[in-house]
Order: structure tokens, then C-alpha cells, then sequence
């Protein structure tokens, strides 16, 4: 009798639990929540047209590779003195770095004479400089020891810069790449392994792998990194939001840039 | 009133670049909000670790418009043209280099591949979210490799990773290059 009275009282608990975890349908998903209302996009050194935003200078794998440090330098000072949010991309790669990839002192010496640059010459840096982002990817020729090495040390360098500059990671893995744990890893690392850093997550959301594989690391906090030329219908964007925005949980980098705006970013990559 | 609202977030944050030199260090909320923003170094904290479960996700429209040199869902993973060209394999990517529409795919084996399609001058045809016939596009099967990641662009010149390596493309010649 006891027993009976107890059970409606146990489906109302159950069901209240499922309330809680689910929501009620319709309402909570996996999508941004705010929807993304401004947006970062990459432009080469020497390219900065108007009407964006926010810059981020594709610096690429530098070094060795593609475009010189002093230009990204120069484009990065010139994008925060003419007002706007930048951050400056790197994408660290083994075949770039003089010597090969066991030689990551060599982004390290790039990576202090950028901040020292801007921090000389952009007045505003500690207000607009979001500070350095590492697309960090599978391939390219660095093993994750030496990943785990630089984004360590780099997020120690950053806590030492002046102002909200910091570093941002947009790794890129795919099916066959990195494992679910080696691509947790490379934003965030819990100190076991020696390494002890965390970063502002800028993913990149290509595909569903990609939504899956990001969603199952449960940030409430993260820039989604987008690009128009990833198959339909993950190329696509409505307004501000574009669709990966929409496939990816939790809120939108949320950082003011010294202003009293409400500025919700996502990050638009283009080839450059 | 949220694509209003929308409208004129997207609006203000321009005038960041456009005014915020001379605008934003006038007023006392700017100042307080600069002293709140460089005390936030990261990730706020209590972002990490997973959550007890993520909801169920909702139905989201599929997109009916992208930026310039993007694709409709003709070029969509499990469109019906698609699989229609399954022997070049899966879409990974699609873009406009000049005026040539680039697609490029994966295979489960053998090196991956790249459709071309040259627009010229055709309007219909540069637009990328009007429906392409994906047999009309000429197929280069690359020299090795399992995957084709885009790097980089100069004019006509494409710059991927094969997987091991950083090989090229020129939609004019169309031919592969290390």
C-alpha cells in the first residue's frame, strides 16, 4: 500500500529530473544561446577592408612559410589603431619551423616578438588586442607533445600580457585524426601530464564530426569558427548566424572589447 | 523584433571599427566596463568539463543563403547529386576561385579529388546557391594523399595538404603541382 502511493510520487520525481536535464522540447538545443551577433573574419597581412566587424590577421605558419612576422606584426598594429578587435592567427607547422618541428623555441621567439610589437606600438592593445589564436590541426608536422609544449607556454606568456589579450584555440580534427581525448587536450590540458593550461575555444565546425566531437566537451563558452567553403550545409549563414552556430551548444565568445556593447562573436574563416 | 535587435547589434558593432577610436574612451560605462574586461583572462570561470547532459537538439532550418563563393545543398554531403557522383567520392569542400567553382572530395581509398567547373561570365553560374549539375564538372584525381584541406589562395592557385604534404592546384591549368 506504502509501496503504490510511492510510485506517482516517483514517476513526478523522474520526470522532473528529465525536465531539468532535457527542457522542455522546443527550447533548449544545441545551438549557441545568444545567437552570434558579430563575427570575426580573416584577411592576409596587407588587407583590410571595411565593414568587418572584427580582424583576424591569418598570419598562417609564418616562419619559413607564407607571410614574414613583420608583416603580420604591422597588420595586426594597424588593425587595433584603427579601432577595431584583432586577433592574430597562427598556424603552427612543423614544415615551416627552420630545423623541423622538434624546434617549437622557434614560434616561441616569433610569438614574443609579435606581443612585444603590438604592445609597443598599439596603444589600445590591452582594450582590442584579443591576442594570438593557434589553429593547431593534425597535420601539420607537429607531434602533440610539442602542441601541448607551445600552447602551454603560450598561455603562461599570455597571462602576462596586459589586458583581456589572451590566446585562442581553433583546432581542427577530423575522423582518423586526433583521438576525442588528444583534441580535448589541446584546448584545455588538467596539469597531469605536466601541462597546465586552458584557452578561449574558437573550434572549427566543418561538419557534423565536428559538431559532435565538440559538443561532447560540454564548454558553455566558445567561439564557433565557421568557413563558407565547407559543404552544405555547414557553408550557410543567415544574418550573423550561420549555421555551424546554430549545431554547436553553449553561449558565444562573449568579450566587449572595452566597449558597452553586447557583442556575441563567431569567427568566419576565409581563405587567405 | 529579435532580427531587429539583431540588425542593430550587427550596425553598432561596426561603428567599433568605424568611430571607437575617437568615441570609446569617453564615457564612464566604457571605463567600467574596460576594468571589468581586463580582469577577464579567458575562460570564464566553471567553462570546463562536461555537463551532466547537453538537451536534445532542435530542428534547425537548413541554411538558404551563405556568403559569396559558398554552395547550395547541391553541393551537400548526402544530396541526391552526391551520391550520384559517389565514384569521385565525398564532398568535403566547395568554393569559387575567380571564376571557377572548386569541389573537392575524399574517397575510402586512393587520393582525393577535385571537380572543376569554369562560370565565365554566366551570372546563374557564379551563384553558388543555384542548383549545379555536378556532372558537369571535370574531375583531377590527385597524385597522392588521402585528403585535400585547404591552405591557402593566390589568384589561381589553390595550396592544400594532401595529409602529408603541401601540394597545389591551378584551376587554370588545372593540373597538380608539389
Amino acid at each position: 500500500m506504502i509501496r503504490r502511493s510511492r510510485l506517482p510520487l516517483r514517476i513526478i520525481l523522474m520526470l522532473s529530473i528529465a525536465a531539468v536535464l532535457f527542457g522542455p522540447p522546443g527550447i533548449a538545443a544545441y545551438a549557441q544561446s545568444p545567437s552570434p551577433n558579430v563575427e570575426f573574419k580573416d584577411f592576409a597581412p596587407g588587407s583590410s577592408p571595411s565593414g568587418v566587424n572584427g580582424f583576424i590577421v591569418e598570419g598562417l605558419g609564418m616562419l619559413n612559410c607564407y607571410y614574414s612576422l613583420s608583416s603580420v606584426e604591422q597588420q595586426t598594429v594597424a588593425d587595433i589603431n584603427s579601432g577595431h578587435a584583432t586577433i592574430t592567427e597562427i598556424s603552427p607547422q612543423g614544415n615551416c619551423i627552420p630545423g623541423g618541428g622538434e624546434h617549437i623555441g622557434a614560434y616561441e621567439s616569433a610569438i614574443n616578438s609579435l606581443v612585444s610589437y603590438v604592445e609597443a606600438n598599439a596603444s589600445r592593445a590591452s582594450t582590442l588586442w584579443g591576442g594570438i589564436m593557434l589553429d593547431e590541426e593534425p597535420d601539420f608536422q607537429l607531434d602533440l607533445l610539442h602542441v601541448y609544449a607551445l600552447n602551454d607556454w603560450l598561455y603562461h606568456k599570455m597571462l602576462g600580457v596586459p589586458g583581456i589579450s589572451f590566446w585562442y584555440a581553433e583546432p581542427g580534427n577530423w575522423s582518423g585524426g586526433w583521438t576525442q581525448a588528444q583534441y580535448a587536450a589541446v584546448f584545455h590540458d588538467n596539469g597531469t601530464d605536466g601541462y597546465n593550461y586552458s584557452s578561449i575555444p574558437a573550434p572549427q565546425i566543418y561538419n557534423s564530426f565536428q559538431a559532435s566531437e565538440q559538443n561532447a566537451l560540454g564548454y558553455t563558452n566558445q567561439m564557433v569558427t565557421w568557413w563558407g567553403g565547407a559543404s552544405y550545409p555547414w557553408d550557410g549563414e543567415s544574418g550573423t548566424v550561420s549555421y555551424a552556430s546554430t549545431q554547436i551548444s553553449g553561449a558565444p565568445y562573449d568579450q566587449q572589447f572595452g566597449t558597452n556593447h553586447t557583442f556575441e562573436w563567431q569567427n568566419q574563416f576565409q581563405a587567405a | 523584433m529579435r532580427s531587429v535587435l539583431l540588425s542593430f547589434a550587427a550596425a553598432s558593432a561596426i561603428v567599433l571599427g568605424a568611430t571607437a577610436a575617437t568615441a570609446l574612451p569617453a564615457t564612464a560605462t566604457v571605463a567600467m566596463k574596460q576594468a571589468a574586461t581586463t580582469q577577464l583572462k579567458g575562460p570564464k570561470p566553471g567553462t570546463y568539463g562536461r555537463h551532466a547532459a547537453w538537451p536534445a537538439p532542435k530542428a534547425v532550418p537548413l541554411p538558404t543563403s551563405g556568403p559569396p563563393g559558398s554552395c547550395g545543398p547541391w553541393a551537400g554531403t548526402n544530396s541526391t547529386q552526391a551520391r550520384t557522383v559517389a565514384s569521385h567520392g565525398q564532398i568535403t569542400s566547395c568554393f569559387l576561385v575567380g571564376k571557377t567553382w572548386v569541389v573537392t572530395t575524399t574517397h575510402s581509398s586512393g587520393p582525393p579529388e577535385i571537380g572543376t567547373l569554369y562560370c565565365g561570365t554566366n551570372a546563374t553560374c557564379l551563384n553558388g546557391w543555384a542548383t549545379h549539375q555536378l556532372t558537369a564538372f571535370t574531375w583531377h584525381i590527385a597524385p597522392a594523399g588521402a585528403m585535400l584541406r585547404l591552405l591557402h589562395l593566390t589568384g589561381s592557385s589553390i595550396q592544400f595538404y594532401d595529409g602529408q604534404n603541401v601540394i597545389s592546384f591551378n584551376t587554370q591549368t588545372r593540373r597538380f603541382a608539389r
